[in-house]
């Protein structure tokens, strides 16, 4: 079943359209890779997505929630939304386990044992079991990346969006949290991932998207879109970034 | 001379030339007015204490509503704040005092013992500075943070609580502590309208004495120790709440 | 409002000795400034000790006791000086120690890739500090340095305890002899220090946001 759908999106700040008409849709499991040029407009997308960022024109459901719905409240959609940084966005002043466990016990409602037994266990699911009473600033980046995934997780989405998670990190650290996102693939969790990384897209992608100027250009298999690409513009984009 | 200690004072032309001016003090009479100026200082760690707390409650309730979405207390905030910080706090003082008790109608009630008045001037003034204090503190942690909460369905008041104020107090601690130093300092202005803090002390004894050197600088140490007390008190906290371990 | 009426050319008097005594401690709190900031910036540790201890002395000791002492403590010793002066001379003192940071921090906070590349050229330290890093870190001083005059204009209000005829005196003197005016006549005196603050603050916070921007 679908749990993301956008059909004919529209944002525009001003007069700089920054997504003219997208439309997309994202299976139960499946795990959607979108690539193109910075400014493209792939980051607005996932903000749209959880209404971080609202839309001009268009319709997004999201679990059978439509995003435009001013029924629908910001918290009953972003419980079912998880989101993962480029910049990580950790709570600095906590520790990882409490930058965990924050959201369940005050959006979710954990008891503090309950939201312990989870936070513990997903620190340990993404290899930090060890670190639980660290603070960000003593975690390198890519385990403050991988917190930040478990800090998302906590909140049992059905969709994981990640933006960019690895473009902040030195290439050496990527791999340890692209570790983590293939696990969770593996495991069918929904993900829709703004990425450069190809390898990734390859080899755990369900589907790639091909963004520029703010439509989707090109969009199938990562063996067609990576492998044998249609278009000219994707092909000229794959050129520079393999 | 030879009789006299060496030590950093009593080296070289300095010491040649403070020696004379420095021999016709007689600190026995900070000696016998000890008891009166332990009072009085008692009385300004009071002032002091509680126009910190009150000007930290003004400054967090005005910093508050200035980040509202209350169009009207914010801009009464913004008003409050811009009036008492850019006005002396002595000019202040002076207006509770001698100016309340003459508004027509209910001045009567408005008559404020001494230190009552000394004390809400001084809490009015520094909470304004604190207003603007926090406001920043809070404007300057990172957008992000307010994503990533935003992200996780955190509420208005979940994300200020858990996420921006704890923030934004860690970001502000130098400025706060600052405006407590400045605070305790200003605590002097109170003998203006005769409220016997430790200065105020000091002035009646002078008044008696007729010598006054020797008071003003024993009370300048007992200030200066104070506040380098503070300044210690306050970069142990930042220390210890920093966010960068 | 007769009693009101009358005490407005006095009150008017008294601003202007305000400006004055404002004025020449702000010059007095700039070249203070200058000479110690610069000073402890390009020193070595054996200066940087006693300046900080002299600026930290100015900086901790509140205002009215440094005032109270230059005027009533200093005549003990053999130093007689007018209200005017034990005035201008505490705040310029005062605001030369908060000067000196000013001056400090701005010079400090200039990227220290602009000294290496002066030097790299064969500039040597005074030419390094005249010709690049001052003229950058006059921009960042300018802000503070205009924050700090409303603070100086703040501060002169102590100088009415002295005696010194400013605008708060020359109220007080009038209210004393006819309280009834004490409402309209110290909320004119509010009113006055904050059409002067009010201003020069926010200029200080234009400044501010200009340098924000590269």
């Amino acid at each position: 079943m679908t749990i993301v759908s956008l059909a004919h999106v529209k944002k525009s700040y001003g007069a700089h359209t920054v997504l003219a008409d997208i439309s997309l849709d994202v299976g139960q499991g499946e795990v959607c890779c979108i690539i193109g040029p910075s400014g493209s407009g792939k980051s607005t997308v996932l903000r749209c997505i959880n209404r971080l960022v609202p839309i001009d024109a268009g319709e997004i459901i999201v679990d059978g929630l439509s995003v435009t719905d001013p029924g629908v409240s910001d918290v009953a959609l972003r419980r079912r939304v998880g989101m993962v940084f480029q910049q990580f966005n950790l709570f600095p002043h906590l520790t990882a386990l409490d930058n965990v466990m924050l959201a369940p016990r005050k959006v979710r409602g954990l008891d503090a044992a309950a939201a312990r037994e989870l936070g513990l266990g997903l620190l340990a699911k993404v290899g930090l079991g060890e670190k639980a009473a660290s603070y960000p600033a003593q975690l390198s980046g890519g385990q403050q990346q991988r917190v930040a995934i478990a800090r998302a997780l906590a909140m049992e989405p059905r969709v994981m969006l990640f933006d960019e998670a690895t473009s902040a990190l030195d290439p050496e650290i990527t791999g340890e949290v692209l570790a983590v996102m293939k696990q969770l693939a593996r495991e069918h969790i929904t993900m829709i991932c703004v990425t450069h990384e190809m390898g990734f897209a390859r080899e755990v992608g369900t589907h790639v998207i091909f963004m520029d100027g703010g439509v989707v250009v090109e969009e199938g298999p990562p063996s067609e879109v990576l492998g044998a690409p249609k278009h000219e513009r994707t092909r000229s984009f794959l050129a520079k970034v393999l | 001379m030879a009789s006299r200690r060496s030590g950093p004072l009593h080296a070289g032309p300095l010491s040649a030339a403070l020696s004379p001016l420095l021999a016709t003090l007689d600190f026995s009479v900070v000696r016998d007015a000890a008891p009166q100026l332990a009072q009085g200082f008692g009385l300004t760690l009071l002032i002091a204490f509680c126009g910190s707390v009150g000007a930290l409650a003004v400054g967090a309730a005005g910093a508050a509503l200035r980040v509202s979405n209350l169009r009207a207390a914010g801009a009464a905030a913004t008003a409050f704040t811009e009036f008492f910080r850019n006005t002396p706090p002595l000019v202040q003082i002076y207006f509770l005092a001698f100016a309340l008790p003459k508004i027509p109608g209910i001045g009567p009630h408005l008559v404020l013992p001494g230190i009552v008045a000394a004390t809400l001037g001084l809490i009015l003034h520094q909470g304004a500075i604190n207003v603007e204090i926090l406001r920043a503190g809070l404007d300057a942690v990172p957008e992000g943070q307010r994503e990533a909460a935003a992200a996780l369905g955190l509420g208005r008041v979940d994300l200020l609580r858990f996420v921006l104020v704890p923030q934004a107090i860690r970001i502000s601690l130098p400025a706060l502590g600052n405006n407590v130093i400045s605070l305790f300092k200003n605590t002097t202005l109170v003998a203006s309208i005769g409220v016997l803090d430790l200065f105020g002390v000091a002035n009646d004894v002078i008044a008696q004495v007729l010598v006054s050197a020797e008071l003003f600088i024993t009370v300048g140490v007992v200030y200066l120790i104070c506040i380098g007390i503070l300044g210690a008190f306050f970069r142990a906290l930042e220390a210890r709440l920093a966010l960068a371990r | 409002m007769h009693g009101y009426a009358s005490a407005l050319p006095a009150l008017l008097r008294g601003l202007g000795v305000t400006f004055a005594i404002a004025s020449v401690a702000m010059i007095v709190a700039v070249v203070l400034g200058f000479a110690f900031g610069i000073v402890r910036s390009q020193a070595p540790r054996a200066f940087d000790l006693p300046i900080l201890a002299v600026v930290e002395f100015f900086r901790g000791i509140p205002l009215l006791v440094l005032m109270y002492f230059l005027f009533f403590g200093l005549p003990q010793l053999g130093v007689r000086t007018s209200g005017g002066v034990a005035a201008v001379a505490a705040l310029g003192l005062y605001a030369g120690a908060l000067g000196s940071e000013i001056v400090r921090g701005a010079i400090v906070s200039i990227p220290r890739g602009q000294r290496e590349a002066a030097a790299a050229l064969g500039l040597g330290r005074a030419q390094s500090l005249g010709l690049v890093i001052l003229p950058q870190a006059l921009r960042r001083m300018l802000p503070p340095f205009v924050a700090l005059f409303a603070l100086i204009v703040e501060s002169s209000s102590l100088a009415s305890l002295i005696g010194v005829s400013d605008l708060l005196e020359a109220a007080r003197q009038h209210v004393e002899s006819d309280d009834a005016v004490a409402l309209p006549i110290y909320l004119t005196v509010l009113v006055a220090y904050f059409l002067i603050n009010f201003p020069v603050s926010l200029l200080s916070r234009r400044l501010e946001r200009r340098l924000a921007r590269p």
